[in-house]
């Protein structure tokens, strides 16, 4: 099954000596970020065990990989999600956004995509992903090697907060460990069913893409 | 006019057949394979070892033109063999990639009625051509370049000549070609195009959006699809362009444009098209506000490094 996941943080790659993979190109198991691990773990807990999911780079914004705010706004995600090729159009696109505190937004990204031929699932974590990344707290801690002290109530912190308190984990950890490789690390090894109980966001998300499998 | 080229086995274009309209725009990264096309649309490249390709080294290369009153022309190179050409396929082509020095250059006067695929030879060209139709290309300068009123090819001491360029507003200001913009020059060069005698087949011309503001592609497009339907010129000229300007694909039309990519395994060439004639085309050419610059950007459409 041919994935393409666009989450916040994906076009945060300018700068670097070699081009991301071109867009419908299966990305590389390096390439691959918290998100699509997440994604993955969640199909796989929907459909069984499969190594048929392979994930695939996402179109761009005019050239560029698509941020945060292209994925709020309607004719740039509706740009996003659109494949005139049939042949280059994945089998499943997930978009993964924060609320940021804005209630309304999931009803809102999801009129948003309405009515496209791709098919779709959008996830709207409350307030933002990185609560869904420390919801773990046990996982986490084991990841960092340290012990981690966050309220059960993630989805209460501020969206700034959160992505603030996952960074300063990371960086007290005991070991050596740059930040994407312990939010994947995080994502690969975390309880989902801990995540679905103190995520509420995340268990919504868990549903719709169960859904959509089906 | 020419329908399709294929080609199988030559360089990185292992079976490509890649079909033509009156205005061909290629689209794609460097090294797609543009330049190995218009190659072939120019002439008969030559076939030597290095240009078979790696997967079958005991295919034939071939290379295979043709038109739509049923005429061909294929060039068949087995291994280790000798070229062969077959068909009765013949037409007049003529490339430009032009180089805004050589554009500037002064010319030894002569008698030229078609322009170097530098566009060094712009003055005689223009020298050549009837005073009236000089004229009309000076208005049609002045109608895409606002602050010039005239141009003609001023005599030097020495045999040369070269361009002169009249300020709009100041009639005893003539601008050497160093003072005026690189656009001005493509312009000019390629305002002259319609009037070479004898015209040609086929004009393939690579980036002609190189130093030229927006507005302008959009009517440098415009005059040369008018070139290639007879509209300009006399008589149809088929054109071919390659681009890697988002801004020149939103003056093509969606089924003029050709997206060249290179497979991710073995590095072979793909051709590919808007889907134009799918029912779900109109539909998601208008998410993308009808900007084929935009389609093609996202990535959707192939032709991506």
């Amino acid at each position: 099954m041919r994935v393409v996941v666009y989450a916040e943080g994906g076009g945060e790659v300018s700068g670097h000596t070699i081009l991301p993979t071109r867009p419908g190109d299966p990305l590389t198991e390096d390439e691959l970020g918290p998100a699509h691990h997440l994604v993955r773990r969640c199909m796989e807990a929907s459909v069984g065990p499969t190594d048929g999911i392979e994930f695939e780079a996402p179109l761009r914004f005019r050239g560029r990989l698509p941020k945060g705010s292209d994925l709020l706004e309607k004719t740039r995600l509706r740009q996003l999600l659109t494949w005139p090729l049939a042949s280059r159009r994945p089998d499943l696109a997930v978009v993964l956004v924060d609320s940021d505190g804005d209630h309304q937004r999931r009803g809102v990204i999801s009129a948003h995509v309405e009515g496209l031929f791709v098919n779709k699932v959008v996830g709207v974590a409350h307030q933002a992903f990185e609560a869904w990344l420390v919801a773990d707290h046990a996982t986490v801690g084991l990841v960092l090697w340290r012990a981690v002290d966050a309220p059960s109530a993630v989805e209460t912190i501020p969206a700034g907060e959160v992505k603030k308190l996952l960074r300063a984990w990371i960086h007290e950890t005991a070991v050596e460990m740059d930040e994407k490789t312990a939010r994947v690390e995080i994502a690969c090894r975390c309880d989902l069913s801990v995540l679905s109980s103190r995520c509420h966001s995340f268990e919504l998300f868990c549903k719709e893409l169960s859904r959509t499998l089906q | 006019m020419l329908t399709q080229i294929r080609f199988v086995n030559y360089r990185c274009l292992q079976d490509v057949t890649l079909l033509l309209e009156p205005l061909t725009v290629l689209v794609g990264p460097n090294a797609s394979g543009k330049t190995s096309i218009i190659d072939a649309l120019i002439g008969d490249p030559p076939v030597n070892e290095r240009d078979i390709t790696n997967h079958d080294r005991s295919l034939p290369v071939q290379i295979g033109k043709f038109d739509d009153r049923g005429r061909r022309r294929i060039r068949k190179c087995p291994p280790g063999g000798i070229v062969d050409s077959e068909g009765d396929l013949k037409y007049s082509p003529q490339l430009l990639h032009l180089d805004i020095t050589r554009l500037r250059q002064s010319n030894q006067v002569k008698e030229e009625l078609r322009l170097a695929p530098d566009g060094g030879n712009l003055t005689n060209v223009f020298a050549s051509l009837p005073r009236s139709t000089q004229m009309g290309v000076a208005a049609s300068l002045r109608g895409l370049v606002g602050i010039l009123n005239d141009v003609y090819a001023k005599p030097l001491s020495d045999g040369y000549h070269r361009l002169v360029f009249q300020d709009r507003w100041k009639e005893s200001i003539w601008y050497e070609p160093p003072e005026v913009s690189d656009g001005t020059m493509l312009m000019m060069a390629f305002l002259v195009l319609q009037h070479q005698k004898p015209a040609v087949d086929l004009l393939a011309i690579e980036e002609p959006e190189r130093s030229l503001h927006p507005y302008l592609i959009e009517q440098l497009v415009g005059m040369l699809r008018k070139m290639s339907c007879g509209q300009l010129g006399g008589r149809p000229v088929q054109v071919v362009l390659s681009t890697h300007s988002a801004e020149l694909l939103e003056f093509a039309r969606p089924e003029e444009v050709r997206f060249l990519s290179r497979r991710p395994d073995d590095g072979a060439v793909v051709v590919e098209q808007a889907p134009t004639e799918s029912p779900g085309w109109e539909e998601a050419f208008a998410e993308y506000r009808e900007s084929l610059g935009n389609a093609w950007l996202s990535g959707s459409l192939g032709g991506v490094p």
